[in-house]
């Protein structure tokens, strides 16, 4: 019996080839919008969040920002914000540029010695290294609390500025410039892609020494790294509270930056554009299935000696509307197929050509094609009870 | 003795529309036996197709008892009817009544598909039906191919798909030319004398009712028995 309801429906459709195709076409329409925005927003979301989480999803930075009140943060400051509870560690931004030259051995020498100007220079404290999960020291040296506080000329060098003074031999405690400072190697970076891409080719060195030594200015800056995720906002509030300790209580004075709150509100933005596209995708599926029901019902018309007919030939009225229910559900069901091959198309072109990741998720094809099902039944049902409620004698009369 | 197949008893039947009331039959008493061939004659408007419809279980009474091969009619439900219908009257309707998109095989088959009878058996039967109105070589043809006669032979294969206890023929010559319908009263007679097949038919000719071994009349309503 169903066999037979199949084969009939196809028969009928493809009788009418080109209005089951315009049919088709406004399902497809549909779902291939939602496939193609569910992806792309999945897509976004992805980029952005690997992008942010790269910057730091997990780094408060702080900024002085009225000199006159505070010009620099101290020691003990830094000791305070250490002590704030979920505060992995905390590291002053002390920035400036360098070069450096090395007559050691073991670098690769032209002339007698090694040069290399315009590299990144970065004082730093020495829970810097272990705070940033991204962070691989090589040799696991890294700096000591007490390094630090004895201002030991002791640096550490990014992976390809490693590389380019000293080749592929190992650089621990060699001796080198660093813009007319000694300085000795201590560890080296392992490769970092991502966002921290420049620290490949940077020179870290403890902050003291930076700023009591090369004098490369007073520390206004500093970075405050979290434990975990979840516990950034409790350290924002902590660090506010603070800061306005330190500042008199105005916070004109100095700025603090989240990186998850931006990071939060880039995603709660892309989707809550990607939902409104959705909806408006929605609509475009809506008309479908309106498109649907329309197209049955002129089809119910059309047929109805033929429904007449097999009323008086023993049809159950539940057959009849089976054959309506089979019609609209195959229309829907094609559309939804072609849609989801377009909607994943169109993804996969537009993620390329924005830049996003591209995953296909296997789900949401799930449910495009289980939705696609349901509107075909949800816009069948109504021509095909109409179609089972007609009275056998009246149809048959009908020309 | 033959058994009666058909037993009306006091049918009346009135439609309703709007506020007002029609009545299109009034107490129609009506017997068939097996085996019988029966023409109901009647001018446009006498009530034969209501009654018509009655018979064919397409249409319920307003009041009175109809059995059908010994099934109260009136007892079964909607479904039930539908099966009835399917199983034990075999139509053949004036316009022919053929599903155009498809073939004269799967027209004869379309009532064994509702009997819910295996293909393998249905392709069978329907080949021995066509073969039996003199179309075997057209069972792949489609009804607008061929000839109102034709046509209507195919009909006549379709009536008897699920062999049916009655043959229920209306005007079944009253689309086709005179020595057409003539080929189609034929076959009809043929069915009735050769294989015993109980028919009714409903016609306003005079000519084509006497072609029947009994002619009922309806006027106004009324059956009278010639």
């Amino acid at each position: 019996m169903f066999k037979e309801t199949l084969i009939m429906a196809f028969k009928n459709l493809r009788s009418n080839a080109l209005r089951t195709a315009l049919s088709i076409l406004g399902i497809l329409i549909g779902i291939a919008s939602i496939i193609a925005l569910m992806t792309l927003g999945q897509g976004v979301s992805t980029s952005v969040t690997d992008q942010l989480s790269g910057l730091g999803g997990n780094k408060i930075v702080v900024r002085i920002r009225n000199y006159t009140v505070k010009s620099s943060f101290t020691d003990e400051d830094i000791e305070e914000f250490a002590q704030i509870k979920d505060v992995a560690a905390v590291s002053p931004l002390l920035v400036s540029t360098a070069t450096i030259i090395s007559n050691d051995d073991r670098a690769a020498k032209t002339n007698g010695y090694v040069s290399s100007s315009k590299k990144a220079l970065r004082g730093t404290s020495s829970y810097f290294f272990h705070a940033e999960a991204q962070i691989k020291l090589r040799y696991g040296r890294g700096f000591t609390a007490s390094d630090v506080e004895s201002k030991m000329n002791y640096c550490i060098l990014g992976a390809s500025l490693a590389e380019e003074i000293f080749g592929n031999t190992n650089p621990k405690e060699a001796v080198i410039f660093i813009n007319g400072y000694e300085f000795r190697v201590i560890d080296v970076l392992e490769p970092i892609s991502g966002v921290n891409l420049a620290y490949n080719s940077t020179v870290f060195v403890p902050y003291t020494v930076a700023r009591d030594q090369m004098l490369m200015g007073e520390i206004t800056t500093l970075e405050l790294i979290v434990s975990s995720a979840d516990a950034v906002d409790g350290v924002y509030s902590n660090t506010q509270k603070a800061m306005l300790e330190m500042f008199n209580s105005n916070s004109s004075y100095f700025s603090i930056e989240n990186q998850k709150a931006i990071m939060d509100t880039v995603i709660t933005i892309s989707t809550l554009i990607i939902g409104m596209l959705g909806g408006i995708a929605g609509i475009a599926l809506l008309v479908g299935g309106i498109g649907i029901m329309n197209i049955m019902l002129v089809s119910v018309r059309e047929r109805t000696n033929e429904i007449g007919l097999r009323l008086a030939l023993g049809a159950r009225p539940v057959y009849i509307m089976l054959q309506f229910m089979v019609e609209a559900v195959i229309i829907s069901l094609l559309g939804g197929l072609a849609g989801v091959i377009l909607g994943v198309f169109i993804a996969y072109v537009a993620c390329n050509i924005i830049g996003a990741v591209f995953a296909l998720s296997v789900s949401t094809i799930f449910l495009a094609v289980a939705f696609s099902i349901a509107i075909g039944l949800l816009f069948g049902i109504l021509p095909a009870r109409k179609a089972s409620r007609l009275d056998p004698i009246e149809a048959l009369r009908a020309s | 003795m033959a058994r009666p197949l058909l037993l009306m008893k006091s049918v009346n039947k009135i439609y309703t529309s709007g506020g007002i009331s029609f009545q299109a039959l009034f107490d129609v008493d009506f017997i068939i036996k097996e085996g019988e061939f029966v023409s109901i004659l009647g001018p446009s408007g006498s009530g034969k197709s209501t009654l018509m419809n009655i018979i064919g279980c397409l249409d319920r009474a307003t009041s009175g008892a109809y059995y059908l091969d010994g099934e109260d009619v009136y007892s079964l439900s909607t479904k039930r009817m539908a099966q009835l219908r399917n199983r034990k009257i075999g139509f053949v309707f004036q316009n022919f009544n053929l599903l155009k998109r498809q073939s004269a095989m799967e027209n004869v088959m379309l009532p064994m598909v509702y009997a819910h009878m295996p293909s393998d058996k249905r392709v069978q039967a329907a080949e021995t039906l066509l073969d039996k109105v003199g179309l075997i070589d057209k069972l792949k043809s489609f009804p607008l191919q061929l000839s109102g006669g034709q046509q209507q032979r195919i009909a006549i294969a379709r009536a008897l798909a699920n062999d049916p206890s009655i043959v229920l023929a209306d005007e079944p010559t009253g689309a086709l030319d005179q020595r057409t319908g003539r080929q189609i009263i034929d076959m009809m007679k043929q069915l009735n004398e050769e294989d015993g097949k109980t028919i009714i038919m409903i016609t306003h000719d005079e000519g084509i009712a006497r072609e029947a071994k009994r002619t009922v009349r309806i006027l106004d309503g009324r059956l009278y028995d010639d």
